[in-house]
């Protein structure tokens, strides 16, 4: 059984359909990326499949969750779904974290919760040895400082690792992320590449990777879909869709990112 | 000949230190990137040419004087001489105005020459924007169309200089390439100078380039030259760090 599959998705916005009948699948430990320029709706594709698209939108055909249907159920029904099967992690990591928690609490929480569902008590001391691997398994450097700071008070980078370990602590088999790297500078956004890449390898984790960025896609997953307008224009390798691009619009859009790669390659 | 140079600036906003003794000269004709990740301190380097913000210390010359943010007659000169391109074209054009108010504005206020009217069409054909855009709102255009609006008004000074922060970075890939390629026809007749993260955006629109750490220059000189034998570290660690397409195996 597939671990997410989605057949014939719509996304119905107030005034018109947004995301016009998508279908895919991603296997237990498969790295799917979902690549497009902005409002080709693939943001909204992803965010359907965990029930999370914003008020005033709609999701209509079949999304199957570890065999669960997430189209049309109310919130509370996609809670359990959430976190053990799936979790997300945003582009942007300051507003994806409370600015008045601080960052060991917001870590505490999935942990705890994580623990609760599989029947385990969790002391003090317990729960501070988890919150400390989960900043290890990040790299996160001075972990006990980390705990007690204030998300305003660590870089971007840092923030965007602690989003990952939250997500990861829930312990899901499915990583969702939405332009995870977009919002970092190029040093960092390869260091939360290698970092992700490395996680996802360890924990056997399926990847929904979405972004905008062609050279990044090609760095993180193995198949890729390549989104226009709201629907799926060509689906493949990665490898293959970017040397070999058959659709026009997939064609334009490899040409536009190896003429800018053109510009630095020519001078080495 | 030195269109605009930097001497020994530090700057700081408060007791943070943002610029650390920066020394730059921009020739006419020799574009230049200032390449930088956040908080490096090159859109303060952009605000101190631009006459936005004086050095704590050091001086800022341009068109042969210092730039003296205080006389209004020498910044009025100094918006002929050099005008600003922002990184973001959704709020860097007002959305009351229609076009042509946007791009006549600058005319009246920098008390420029020539007809008004005339001069917009011009900059407009000179961005390739159809002429009946004048009479159209902002919200009737693009990203990349509004990019090209904004461009459009810097133009109608007929400046020698162009600063540009990140006027890409906000733009989707195939928009991003088209308006580098515009900024490229340009830059034969204007100087530009362009802050960027992108070390692929510097590569294609300046033929010379600082590399700014912390408020520091850490390397400087032709384009080429740096990407082909980086020698900061720090350099060598931004290249090393970029994404690649794949490229076909035979």
């Amino acid at each position: 059984m597939s671990l997410l599959e989605v057949k014939d998705l719509r996304v119905h916005g107030p005034a018109r359909e947004l995301v016009h009948g998508i279908s895919f699948s991603v296997e237990p430990g498969e790295r799917l990326g979902l690549v497009g320029e902005s409002g080709s709706g693939k943001s909204l594709t992803a965010m359907s499949t965990v029930g999370l698209l914003a008020h005033g939108l709609r999701a209509e055909g079949s999304v199957l969750l570890d065999g669960q249907q997430v189209i049309g159920k109310p919130d509370r029904a996609l809670v359990p779904l959430r976190g053990p099967v799936a979790a997300v992690v945003f582009q942007d990591p300051r507003s994806a974290l409370d600015p008045l928690m601080k960052l060991g609490e917001q870590l505490a929480h999935p942990i705890r919760r994580r623990a609760k569902r599989e029947g385990r008590s969790l002391s003090a001391t317990a729960l501070r040895a988890e919150q400390l691997r989960w900043l290890d398994r990040v790299s996160i450097a001075d972990p006990e400082r980390i705990l007690t700071s204030w998300p305003h008070e660590v870089s971007g980078g840092q923030r965007q690792r602690i989003a990952i370990a939250m997500a990861l602590a829930c312990g899901p088999r499915l990583l969702i992320a939405d332009e995870p790297t977009t919002a970092l500078d190029v040093t960092t956004q390869a260091e939360v590449l290698d970092l992700l890449d490395t996680l996802a390898r360890d924990e056997g984790l399926a990847l929904l990777f979405i972004s905008h960025d062609l050279p990044v896609v090609a760095r993180i997953t193995d198949r890729v879909i390549v989104m226009q307008q709201g629907r799926a224009v060509e689906e493949g390798p990665v490898h293959q869709v970017f040397t070999r691009p058959r659709d026009a619009y997939t064609q334009g859009l490899v040409a536009a990112a190896q003429q800018l790669e053109a510009a630095v390659r020519g001078m080495q | 000949m030195s269109l605009i140079s930097l001497k020994d600036v530090q700057f700081s906003y408060g007791d943070t230190p943002i610029l650390h003794g920066v020394s730059l000269d921009l020739q006419q004709g020799e574009s230049l990137g200032i390449l930088g990740e956040s908080g490096s301190g090159k859109s303060t380097i952009l605000r101190l040419m631009l006459g936005l913000t004086r050095p704590g210390s050091g001086v800022v010359t341009a068109d042969g004087s210092p730039l003296d943010t205080r006389s209004r007659a020498r910044m009025q000169a100094h918006r002929r001489f050099a005008q600003p391109v922002f990184q973001d074209p959704y709020t860097s054009l007002d959305p009351r105005m229609k076009v042509r108010r946007i791009l006549i504005e600058p005319h009246a206020a920098l008390d420029l020459p020539g007809d008004a009217g005339a001069e917009a069409a011009r900059v407009l054909e000179a961005v390739s924007l159809p002429a009946d855009s004048l009479e159209r709102y902002p919200r009737a255009f693009s990203g990349g169309q509004r990019q090209r609006i904004a461009i459009a008004r810097a133009l109608i000074a007929r400046p020698r200089v162009l600063l540009a922060d990140e006027p890409v970075s906000a733009l989707d890939l195939a928009t991003k390439v088209r308006v580098i390629e515009l900024l490229t026809e340009l830059s034969r007749e204007i100087t530009l100078v362009l802050v960027s993260h992108d070390i692929a955006i510097v590569a294609a629109l300046c033929p010379r380039m600082i590399v700014l750490q912390q408020g520091r220059i850490v390397e400087a000189g032709k384009t080429a030259e740096i990407l082909r034998a980086p020698q900061h570290p720090y350099t060598q660690r931004l290249l090393a760090s970029l994404q690649h397409m794949p490229v076909e195996t035979p």
